[in-house]
């Protein structure tokens, strides 16, 4: 499919008095799409709208050309990797990888051969027989993510799949993602962690509050945020010499002390920039760094400078 | 018409499929207990006479009338029914049957027999106790009906009986939130009241249809004794088994409706 796989227009979703989607216009191209947003963003409520488990209040929303809620035709052709770490507890990773691919309509057998393979896949194959209990949380997601995969589906939705995993574990399903996109489907990755996402994906849609703040390619979007100023706090032996070195800089915005002087608050339009040439100032100044961290990088603060 | 066929074979599947695993993930949970003990209340009065001087038939009846039929048969299907959808809603496992290319229909159906064979096997447990205890205490008259002819026509009763109300918690569960709290209120303060109002009201409530049933038995005339409401209807047999059954039906179709409907993604 050439075409955008995912329309939405005026699509709009409250609960209640609670609004979770407001007036979205959005066009999502094939690849891999990363759905960026703070936790309340409206993230989830899209992608229940995407994998039609509730209704539109107002607008419309197509997938794959067709209108998603209860839609069967279109649900084999979709793979949801939720959230929620909910499992039938008592059945074992093959039971119920099983049980999802006979609901998906496959026959016993070919549900048996493609549970075997996916669990390869993932990973899972020793810890297969065993019941989903006992599991740890990455295995769990493995689970998840292989119920979304194992029917080789033309569009991946995966929420949150990187939550709460370890290194390995997000290794392999970033892996995982790659190896769907590289067979040629679609995927849209919901996160709140944008560093998480952006090896992962081709384009992205930053949503808050139920709104779209921007979407494009990561560079793109990158572009976006760089013309805001961005905070560097800087522990160091000799934080005035530092801050003096610093604003000669045209990408240093301002630098500041604490009260006690113990550390320096920097703005920064250049980040990257910023990081990259920290070394040779400290060298110069000869003020030893004892600390360096961005409040700015996670995403809400980021959600804060383009919503002002 | 070939697709007709071939949509009515698919929803056989998926229902065959949701029955066959979800009857022994439900017959393992712990509400299976809950349900196993409350249908061996009954036997416990009339296993407390043992002993004593009294007529066989008047404990177990006494006991079959006011509190197996009025009380427990109604909660054990309670407690089965409401959790055909409601289990999947809180466990939040719901999402995983709803995102699949499956008839909301057939899960829904898979799910309700599934608990029908659990209930109509835990009242069959429940009339089984009374038999035995019946038959395990020593009162007994020379003249009166054996504990066979007492109890044996209560256990098809009852079944029915369960299957109706598991069909209509069902229903209720697929569409509230707090199912066991709307179930208890339907079955021990509406289904209570009508089933005790004189005239032809009392044809609203399933109790009522099940003591009409039997009335009907060879053994009426004992159970008749037992109502206190004067005035009372009853329901000629074949018309109370056709409206349990008819009753089954339309808590069905709500369910049904219901479940296709419903936007349980709200929910999870």
């Amino acid at each position: 499919m050439s075409g955008p796989i995912i329309i939405a227009n005026g699509l709009a979703r409250w609960y209640g008095q609670v609004l979770g989607l407001n007036r979205v216009d959005l066009e999502i191209r094939g690849g891999i799409t990363g759905l960026i947003g703070p936790n309340g963003a409206g993230k989830s409520t899209l992608v229940k709208l995407v994998t039609g488990q509730i209704r539109p209040s107002t607008g419309k929303i197509a997938v794959l050309g067709q209108t998603p809620f209860a839609n069967r035709r279109l649900l084999a052709r979709i793979g949801y990797c939720p959230t929620d770490d909910a499992l039938y507890e008592d059945m074992s990773a093959r039971t119920f990888l099983e049980y999802s691919m006979r609901l998906q309509g496959l026959a016993r057998t070919d549900a048996r051969t493609t549970t075997t393979k996916v669990l390869e896949t993932v990973e899972l194959t020793d810890a297969a027989d065993r019941p989903v209990r006992g599991y740890s949380k990455g295995m769990r997601q493995r689970v998840k993510l292989a119920q979304s995969i194992a029917h080789e589906p033309e569009l991946l939705v995966a929420d949150e799949p990187l939550a709460g995993l370890d290194p390995l574990a997000r290794r392999l399903v970033g892996r995982i993602l790659q190896e769907t996109r590289a067979r040629g489907a679609h995927v849209l990755l919901s996160s709140h962690v944008l560093h998480e996402v952006e090896p992962l994906t081709d384009r992205i849609v930053l949503l808050n509050h139920g709104r779209i703040l921007g979407q494009g390619s990561v560079a793109e979007m990158r572009d976006l945020l760089v013309h805001h100023p961005r905070k560097v706090v800087v522990r160091a032996h000799r934080p005035r010499a530092l801050a003096c070195r610093l604003l000669q800089e045209e990408f240093v915005v301002s630098a500041a002390l604490d009260p006690d002087g113990a550390r320096l608050h920097v703005e920064t339009v250049d980040l990257d920039l910023f990081l990259e040439r920290l070394p040779t100032w400290v060298c110069d100044t000869s003020c030893g760094v004892l600390s360096l961290e961005s409040p700015d990088a996670s995403l809400e603060a980021v959600f804060d400078y383009m919503v002002t | 018409m070939a697709t007709v066929l071939l949509h009515i074979r698919e929803s056989i599947q998926t229902t065959l499929l949701v029955f066959t695993t979800h009857l022994w993930r439900m017959v393992r949970t712990r509400r299976t207990l809950v349900m196993l003990m409350a249908a061996a209340v009954p036997s416990l009065p009339i296993l407390a006479t043992a002993g004593r001087s009294v007529p066989l038939h008047a404990p177990v009846m006494n006991v079959t009338w006011f509190l197996a039929m009025q009380v427990m048969l109604p909660l054990i299907a309670l407690i089965g029914g409401a959790a055909v959808i409601a289990e999947e809603i809180m466990d939040r496992t719901i999402t995983w049957v709803f995102v699949r290319p499956v008839s909301r229909i057939a899960f829904f159906t898979g799910r309700l027999l599934a608990a029908q064979v659990q209930v109509a096997a835990v009242v069959t447990a429940m009339v089984g106790g009374l038999f035995v205890s019946a038959e395990m205490t020593t009162g007994k008259v020379a003249d009166g009906p054996t504990t066979y002819e007492v109890i044996a026509p209560v256990l098809p009763i009852s079944v029915l009986g369960g299957l109706a109300y598991v069909t209509i918690f069902a229903a209720i569960g697929a569409w509230v939130k707090r199912p066991l709290a709307v179930g208890v209120g339907y079955a021990f303060t509406m289904e209570a009241l009508l089933a005790n109002l004189p005239g032809t009201t009392a044809e609203l409530s399933v109790l009522h249809h099940l003591r009409s049933l039997l009335i009907a038995e060879p053994t009426g005339d004992l159970w008749e004794k037992l109502e206190v409401a004067a005035g009372t209807l009853w329901i000629p047999y074949g018309e109370a088994v056709s409206s349990l059954l008819w009753t089954c039906g339309i808590a069905f179709v709500l369910g049904c409706w219901i479940v296709r409907r419903k936007q349980y993604g709200l929910s999870v």
